[in-house]
């Protein structure tokens, strides 16, 4: 699909020719499938000299679009904060289908810096509000990346996050669960059959539950849900289990106490008392 | 087996390279500067004669693609590489290295030295100016990155309303241009 998406852009391109056509070499950086794909697009010899430029011109009728070769473009896309992003997805319909792709998600979560996801509580027991990416660093100001607000389970507590997708529930009936993509502001539904103890787990790759057994390298979590409809997460690389106090402040892994807590001790948010920090 | 005597510049050591530009322009480039162009790599490894100090100067590289001014542009920015291209690590560094890439002109320069550097195969000048371009547009209005690219809006009025609506945190507090 998304080559389909990256096709189409490509189709967008001016076809130049160019007598001397040097070896093109994939772009090796991020460890995705989405490469080796796409990267081998026909479309992309610019000749900068059909223009005669006498010098570096900055002509306002350019179309920089159809200069550019469309692995290059999906480059500097992928280089733009998730709210540029956002904005661009509505340039025109291919754009919106290349962003929209998981792949592209996967990508650019691959290359940007960790954020960490924080859900602001509108109740004491947990009932969420908006969320929040943010970006931490070492000094202020911490820049929100992207607010959810149209974040629009309000009964669901978000539960956990890896890998850039995030899991929430209805903590009283931990059914359905929800899976967002915060990058692509894309959630899914995810209604699991009843049953006293399910064992799911999160494909990444096609971007599923699928049942346990699995278990294959793509897979990291799985969610379990116990016979009161407590959901746990189970860590299937560690084999672990971690009980999840919907009251309090959720945190996977130490690494993620010390950005989160970083976090908290800033003021300049206010999120009220109950507002809960995750690793995303 | 390196001849440096037809070497113009005697304090360096190393070979020189002929590059020959779109405007037939002569760049006389250290090897060292010109081998990171993989493009002019893979030139000298299909020659099947890797000994490109040898060969010197004698040696014209056409570059039919490449204008001049936009050459000089990556030759200079490629020898101050070895400082430019450490890794930040702190928000400072951050600041300099933005206020860097924001020496290298218009979107309009960016898009030259971006498509010489794929041309080039200048991995680390493309990631560079990318990222310049990113910086660029990274605050400007659906409008603006439009008519930037070229690119006709091809939703339909309500769509579009919709979608303002939907992500209206996204489209505020962006650049008035």
């Amino acid at each position: 699909f998304l080559f389909y998406a990256i096709h189409s852009l490509s189709n967008c391109l001016q076809q130049k020719t160019s007598t001397y056509q040097p070896k093109k070499k994939k772009q090796q950086r991020a460890p995705n499938s989405m490469e080796s794909k796409n990267y081998s697009i026909k479309a992309d010899k610019v000749v900068l000299d059909e223009k005669n430029k006498e010098s570096i011109t900055t002509t306002t009728d350019r179309c920089y679009f159809s200069e550019l070769p469309s692995h290059v473009t999906l480059e500097i896309l992928l280089k733009l904060p998730i709210e540029a992003l956002i904005r661009c997805r509505y340039v025109c319909k291919s754009w919106r289908d290349l962003l929209l792709d998981p792949s592209f998600a996967k990508l650019h979560h691959g290359i940007k810096p960790t954020g960490v996801m924080l859900q602001s509580s509108l109740f004491p027991h947990g009932n969420s509000g908006g969320l929040y990416l943010l970006e931490p660093q070492e000094e202020e100001p911490t820049s929100i990346i992207a607010k959810f607000n149209n974040f629009t389970y309000l009964e669901s507590t978000l539960v956990n996050s890896c890998n850039g997708l995030i899991c929430s529930c209805d903590i009283r009936m931990a059914n359905p669960i929800y899976i967002s993509n915060p990058i692509t502001a894309l959630h899914w539904l995810v209604k699991l059959p009843n049953g006293s103890v399910l064992i799911r787990s999160f494909d990444l790759e096609n971007e599923q539950f699928r049942a346990i057994p699995l278990p294959s390298s793509r897979v990291y979590y799985a969610i379990i849900l116990d016979c009161v409809g407590c959901p746990v997460i189970y860590n299937i690389a560690q084999e672990s289990f971690r009980v999840l106090n919907p009251n309090g402040i959720l945190l996977t892994h130490v690494k993620a106490t010390a950005h989160a807590s970083s976090f908290v001790s800033l003021k300049d948010i206010a999120m009220g008392d109950g507002s809960r920090v995750l690793m995303f | 087996m390196s001849n440096t005597s037809e070497n113009p510049n005697p304090s360096s050591s190393s070979a020189k390279i002929t590059l020959k530009t779109s405007d037939n322009e002569l760049f006389e480039v250290e090897e060292a500067v010109a081998m990171k162009f993989c493009t002019v790599k893979q030139y000298f490894e299909d020659e099947k004669d890797n000994d490109v100090a040898a060969r010197g100067s004698s040696t014209v590289i056409p570059l039919p693609n490449v204008h001049s001014a936009v050459l000089a542009r990556l030759i200079s920015y490629c020898k101050k590489l070895p400082q430019s291209n450490a890794v930040a690590d702190n928000h400072e560094e951050e600041e300099t290295k933005k206020k860097e890439r924001k020496q290298y002109g218009t979107p309009g320069d960016l898009v030259d030295l971006i498509s010489a550097a794929n041309y080039l195969d200048f991995k680390e000048g493309l990631e560079f100016f990318n990222q310049a371009l990113a910086d660029h547009i990274q605050n400007k209005s659906v409008e603006y990155v439009r008519k930037f690219f070229g690119i006709k809006g091809d939703f339909e009025p309500h769509e579009e309303e919709k979608y303002r609506e939907e992500y209206a945190w996204a489209f505020e507090g962006v650049d008035e241009d």
